[in-house]
């Protein structure tokens, strides 16, 4: 994958609010699109094994581990930007504080949030 | 054996029921815009018995509704169960959604309801297998004015607008799918602070969209049994003052090619009266031969020594009404 590819990609992710959530798990570490970017144009290490494993940064989708999300959730709720949701068949609102205990819980409700989170690091493909 | 009619039931008093009311209301607007016979059971009106006794009554060829639904169960203004039908029991079976088009905007009845639906004769069924969830901004009111939850509900809305298109059940839920996939693309190109929550939660109602039964089932297809009545409704539009003329509703076969129609059975109104501006005449109609049928409809003069009619105006659509056994 090519720098201006990930350049423009970061881009992206940087102006949804996505650049420092982890995105990518690599033995056992986490890369946010920033980390990926630096690792990038420094063209070092890290970035060659990135480019091993994940040569185009698209994991499929049994590929995104459990912890990686739940990573993401934390991450979002200290930065602020988990919202609060609805659903139709629950009696209340979800607040972020909710959705972070549940998906720590492992919940059958938290599990559901983890999934939507796999499906949203499936929309951020570059 | 359905009518023309649509039934919507637009729930109020329950959890979350204002932004149903009002996200809906789009829906059936633009259902009205379009001349079909909508019946609106809104607010304390939407509840089991009401929508029971219309569906009775009207025998209506599409039903759509929100509600707090679960894998087997489909509820009311009052959350009270509509339809509750699932794998291990089934106390209000939909029966009476039998040869129907059903829209259930609710949570995981497509996990059981749904199939028991098909099971139980409905024509085509869409629903979602998961909770359907949206992003709010604000406690209320009209979610298109709610810039995160418009996306939400204007893609579920897509699904009952295509259908009033005249589009199958199939290209509906494509249609939804597009505009739940057009949405999180907006949130893709925003700095909005709720961007990537909105595109996380529409991918997940977007996948959790189902559709069971017959993906070609429309609203400009009536599919009934031979021997069943129904309601034909030509809608008119007159600018001049009353005027009296014949009417013709005939079903049988249309050559493009030749443009001729070949009659297979008709019904003839003769000295019908047609008011100034729109108006509605409708014909009692029986599905006399097994097939699939064109309509034309027409008003002009009918001579009864010849059995021949002269169209002033007409209209012919292909493909509307199946007659099986």
């Amino acid at each position: 994958m090519g720098l201006e590819k990930i350049r423009e990609w970061y881009r992206r992710m940087e102006r949804i609010g996505e650049a420092d959530i982890p995105f990518l798990e690599i033995d056992g570490t986490f890369y946010t699109p920033r980390d990926i970017l630096r690792h990038a144009e420094a063209n070092d290490i890290i970035w060659k094994r990135i480019l091993e494993v994940r040569p185009d940064l698209d994991p499929s989708p049994e590929e995104i581990s459990l912890e990686l999300l739940k990573e993401r959730i934390r991450r979002k709720y200290e930065q602020g930007k988990l919202l609060p949701i609805r659903m139709l068949g629950y009696p209340y609102e979800l607040t972020p504080e909710q959705q972070v205990a549940e998906v720590e819980m492992e919940s059958p409700l938290g599990m559901k949030i983890l999934e939507a989170e796999k499906k949203l690091l499936q929309e951020l493909q570059p | 054996m359905t009518t023309g009619w649509i039934l919507d039931a637009r729930p109020l008093h329950c959890r979350y029921g204002e932004q149903m009311y009002y996200g809906l209301l789009h829906a059936v607007q633009y259902a009205q815009s379009k001349g079909y016979n909508i019946c609106d059971l809104a607010g304390s009106d939407a509840v089991k018995e009401k929508i029971y006794e219309k569906l009775d009554e009207l025998n209506p060829i599409f039903f759509f509704g929100m509600g707090h639904g679960n894998i087997d169960k489909f509820t009311d203004d009052k959350e009270w169960a509509v339809w509750w039908c699932g794998e291990k029991s089934c106390s209000l079976p939909p029966d009476n959604l039998r040869g129907r088009i059903v829209y259930l905007w609710s949570c995981l009845t497509a996990r059981q309801l749904g199939p028991k639906i098909i099971e139980h004769g409905g024509w085509s069924y869409a629903g979602f297998k998961e909770e359907w969830v949206w992003v709010p901004d604000r406690p209320g009111g009209d979610p298109y004015d709610d810039k995160y939850a418009k996306g939400f509900f204007e893609s579920g809305n897509e699904l009952i607008i295509a259908l009033l298109d005249k589009k199958t059940m199939q290209e509906a839920v494509q249609a939804s799918l597009d505009k739940y996939n057009e949405w999180i693309d907006y949130w893709k190109q925003s700095d909005d602070p709720g961007a990537s929550e909105c595109i996380k939660w529409l991918a997940w109602d977007r996948d959790a969209l189902t559709l069971l039964g017959d993906p070609f089932a429309s609203l400009m297809q009536l599919k009934i049994e031979q021997g069943a009545e129904f309601y034909t409704d030509v809608y008119l539009y007159n600018p001049n003052e009353e005027l009296e003329m014949d009417m013709i509703v005939a079903f049988g076969t249309y050559n493009k090619d030749t443009n001729v129609f070949t009659t297979v059975w008709k019904y003839v109104s003769q000295g019908v009266s047609i008011p100034h501006d729109m108006s509605t005449i409708r014909f009692t109609c029986t599905a006399e031969q097994k097939g699939t049928w064109d309509i034309y409809a027409a008003i002009g003069k009918y001579d009864q020594s010849t059995d021949s009619f002269t169209a002033t105006d007409f209209l012919i659509e292909e493909d509307v009404l199946i007659v099986t056994d």
